[in-house]
């Protein structure tokens, strides 16, 4: 046998119920190779302070694959590929409108009947994994 | 009354997929004894992410390389995938030859590897591949070599190139010469035909002993190989993975059963560690196996200690056996299972386990405790 190599394709997953974990829930899983760079500390965040009126837009060279309700994320400039998870997908649909966070978070709340507070950290988190991953910029942030 | 009923149904459906997502890895051991059995998420996650590999590649080559994407015509490869209904491309996405290529593909997509000379070459012959294995995967639904109930092929020494060029060091294929001279070999000593007839009553030996296993098995394994000249008594590796390797030592069919139990086993394994590697930043450390005295790193120890479980349980349900094979049985269940015995506080006292990884152990360490109190009498 010979040892396993690691998976070209990786799951971001955006999750309404915070206790919900997809097969592939990269956020409980700190060994993932596109985090293992970053401290213990950094794994977690991607160090930008995100607010409300955050618009963020997708990174130059990163292209979308519409396929079986989920997105595929194209980073031409990078190994690896990301699958979205239906509720990232949504989200994912939001930001390429750019639009503010808080827009976004509205939208969410409305489609899963989310609290606003609940869809706000959900987008939150989402958008911070994908600034961590390069797949995203902030363009109106405030630095942490 | 049929809006309410559709209102039900979609109540069922949406349940379901909570359940999905909520039960994916809680108490999984992807055995088929788990309650419920996990297969179909696991298959149906692993078929997803090989999907996005494939149409993320197609992408990239398509904007990297755009000359070499339209020579290659690659793009017919991808309306026809593209044009397949899920489940059909879930089967081609299973299809051992185009996991290969997928797997060996996609790595030299990067920007720097294309730029190297030999690569491009690669890459460029590379695509121009997957017309010929999408045209195989069509024909081989056709084939005269099904083992009878399954959708498994048999092969001998003939095989897809890509899988031939995989295979080694477990076993190096023959060129023309020597492969028309080992068929013919074979046939006097080992007729194809009737390893066909042996290995079907195998499996429906292991069906009507643990129906789960039997259809399991159908689900993981697509191709088995039987080579009477090989070292081994059996082989798989994850880089070929949905492929299993026999040879001709097997004296019985207690002993093939053992050996098609043992392989799927594998199987599993793999795809589990395309969604999680389950061991991360392995040791240099060896260790002797408990069951034979081999030395093996800890992949191949937690390997071996998984489908030595796999096996405990085959042993368990072999009631119906004939008298000598049961205590035959039995006796194997025995050795296995003080193997395991032995194994488990090595397994246990590793770092090498990703979250995931530590967490399978611990269902599967609750098992073997349980085995271990069920046969105390006889440990």
């Amino acid at each position: 046998m010979t040892k396993k190599e690691r998976s070209l394709t990786k799951k971001i997953h955006a999750s309404p119920a915070k206790e919900e974990s997809s097969p592939n829930d990269e956020s409980s899983t700190p060994t993932n190779p596109s985090s293992s760079e970053y401290s213990s500390q950094e794994i977690r965040t991607s160090g930008i302070k995100l607010t409300p009126q955050t618009v963020i837009e997708a990174s130059l060279g990163l292209k979308g694959i519409d396929v079986d309700d989920e997105i595929i994320l194209v980073d031409l400039l990078a190994d690896y590929y990301f699958r979205l998870n239906s509720t990232a997908t949504f989200i994912w649909q939001l930001v390429l409108q750019t639009i503010t966070l808080e827009e976004i978070s509205q939208q969410l709340s409305q489609k899963f009947h989310l609290p606003s507070d609940k869809a706000s950290e959900v987008v939150s988190g989402f958008v911070d994994e994908l600034i961590k991953k390069g797949l995203v910029v902030p363009s109106t942030v405030t630095e942490s | 009354m049929m809006t309410q009923r559709n209102a039900v149904q979609e109540a069922i459906e949406t349940q379901n997929l909570s359940l999905n997502y909520y039960t994916f890895w809680d108490r999984s051991t992807f055995l088929p004894f788990d309650q419920p059995l996990k297969s179909d998420l696991l298959l149906g996650e692993v078929w997803k992410i090989r999907q996005a590999t494939f149409l993320g590649f197609d992408l990239k080559i398509s904007e990297k390389e755009p000359k070499l994407y339209l020579d290659s015509r690659f793009q017919d490869s991808i309306n026809k995938f593209l044009k397949l209904s899920s489940v059909e491309r879930k089967q081609f996405t299973e299809y051992p030859p185009f996991r290969i290529w997928l797997r060996k593909s996609a790595r030299i997509a990067n920007i720097d590897s294309v730029n190297d000379k030999s690569k491009k070459q690669y890459l460029k012959s590379s695509l121009l591949t997957l017309g010929r294995i999408t045209r195989e995967w069509h024909e081989s639904k056709n084939n005269d070599n099904m083992i009878s109930g399954t959708e498994i092929q048999l092969f001998r020494y003939d095989v897809d190139p890509l899988i031939a060029e995989s295979v080694p060091p477990s076993y190096s294929f023959p060129g023309p010469d020597k492969k028309s001279q080992l068929e013919q070999a074979s046939e006097a000593t080992y007729k194809f035909s009737f390893f066909m007839e042996v290995l079907t009553v195998a499996l429906d030996r292991i069906k009507h002993t643990w129906p789960q296993a039997y259809d399991e098995f159908k689900k993981f394994v697509k191709i088995i190989i039987h080579l009477p000249d090989a070292q081994f008594r059996s082989c798989s590796a994850e880089r070929y993975s949905g492929v299993i390797l026999l040879s001709a030592d097997d004296s019985s069919l207690l002993d093939l059963e053992e050996s098609l139990i043992h392989e799927y086993g594998h199987q599993i394994l793999y795809n589990v560690m395309e969604i999680d590697p389950l061991i991360e930043n392995p040791s240099k450390e060896n260790y002797k196996l408990p069951w034979s005295g081999s030395i093996r790193d800890f992949y191949g120890y937690f390997h071996a200690f998984y489908i030595y479980i796999l096996l405990v349980h085959y042993f368990e349900l072999t009631e119906n056996h004939l008298k000598a094979e049961r205590k035959r049985a039995m006796k194997r269940l025995m050795q296995i299972l003080r193997g395991l015995v032995v194994a488990l506080p090595d397994i246990e006292a590793t770092n090498n386990f990703t979250l995931r990884g530590r967490e399978l152990f611990e269902f599967l360490k609750e098992d073997v405790q349980k085995l271990k109190s069920t046969y105390k009498h006889l440990l």
